[in-house]
């Protein structure tokens, strides 16, 4: 299989596992994916800063990278979060949102060489450089994280 | 040992002098008597959570700031079901009700560490969305508080 190129489009048709990287303390019973588990936080905007690249919130393609996988890649247990690419392509259509879409993005070495690191992608779109504001922002990743799912936590493939 | 009497084991100190010393009963009667009084494993989950939240809360503004929202919304909506809670890697505290069985639904208040607060409501189905724009405020409005309704068992 052909590793994609940083910047390059995640296609609509994949399916994307978001690992939020703060669990929670106390999780009620029931409950779903919320904007914050899709919100970008200072290390992201600071890579972006450093790397000159857009602000990307981490996913991974589920077609290059298992869970177990995109686990490892955690030092905690991560909660998994599941979205469908195409979800966010419907909403960034819908929106009028150019700058909201999914593109993968290389890892630095050693992350490189693990496995699954092909499938490292980001979602690009969603912090302060679109011109939405604050309120405007959380409706989108609200909107988003609506879209979501919680995988069960017994999945490893 | 009994259920309650194993989960009062949160009232322990995390170690350092105060190790095996129950810390004073009285400062916390609402909260020792929730925990002994909890019906479901959730109750006993979140009133053991409010112990551990207490205990940090002498030394943090935030905290005490959760704590206070908290005690408010649970004074104003009995039944009021239990957030996810927890810090980000930025250090702040969120609070957020979000259910499969309301999947419309969402209301979420962050606190940062010096205490301020900003709240975030949205219905997808009724196209509403309410909460801070800009900086954080204090205390939390009572248009917030009325939000907490639509999580009310």
């Amino acid at each position: 299989m052909t590793h994609p190129a940083d910047g390059e489009l995640v296609p609509d048709t994949s399916e994307l596992l978001r690992l939020p990287r703060s669990p929670r303390d106390f999780d009620p019973a029931h409950w779903r994916p919320s904007y914050e588990d899709f919100q970008p936080s200072s290390t992201d905007k600071n890579q972006a800063v450093a790397l000159g690249k857009p602000v990307r919130v981490s996913v991974w393609d589920h077609e290059f990278t298992t869970v177990e996988e995109a686990r490892s890649f955690r030092a905690a247990p991560a909660l998994v979060v599941v979205v469908e690419n195409g979800a966010i392509a419907q909403i960034a259509r819908q929106q009028q949102l150019a700058a909201l879409r999914t593109v993968y993005d290389s890892l630095a070495p050693p992350d490189n060489e693990m496995p699954g690191a092909a499938g490292h992608a980001g979602i690009e779109g969603l912090d302060k450089t679109t011109g939405l504001s604050k309120l405007q922002r959380r409706e989108l990743l609200e909107d988003i994280a609506g879209r979501a799912r919680l995988l069960d936590p017994g999945d490893r493939s | 040992m009994s259920c309650a009497a194993l989960h009062l084991n949160a009232l322990l100190p995390p170690g350092g002098d105060d190790r095996g010393r129950l810390l004073p009963v009285r400062a916390l009667p609402r909260i020792v008597n929730s925990v002994l009084d909890a019906n479901s494993d959730e109750e006993l989950r979140w009133a053991e959570y409010l112990l551990i939240l207490h205990r940090r809360a002498k030394a943090s503004t935030q905290l005490r700031t959760v704590e206070e929202i908290w005690r408010n919304a649970h004074s104003m909506h009995r039944g009021l079901r239990y957030p996810s809670a927890g810090h980000d890697e930025d250090g702040v505290y969120h609070l957020t009700w979000a259910f499969d069985d309301l999947p419309d639904v969402t209301f979420a208040i962050e606190v940062e560490p010096n205490g301020l607060v900003s709240w975030f409501f949205r219905d997808r189905a009724a196209g509403v969305t309410a909460g801070t724009e800009d900086e954080g405020v204090e205390p939390l409005p009572d248009t917030a508080y009325a939000y907490l309704e639509r999580f009310a068992q």
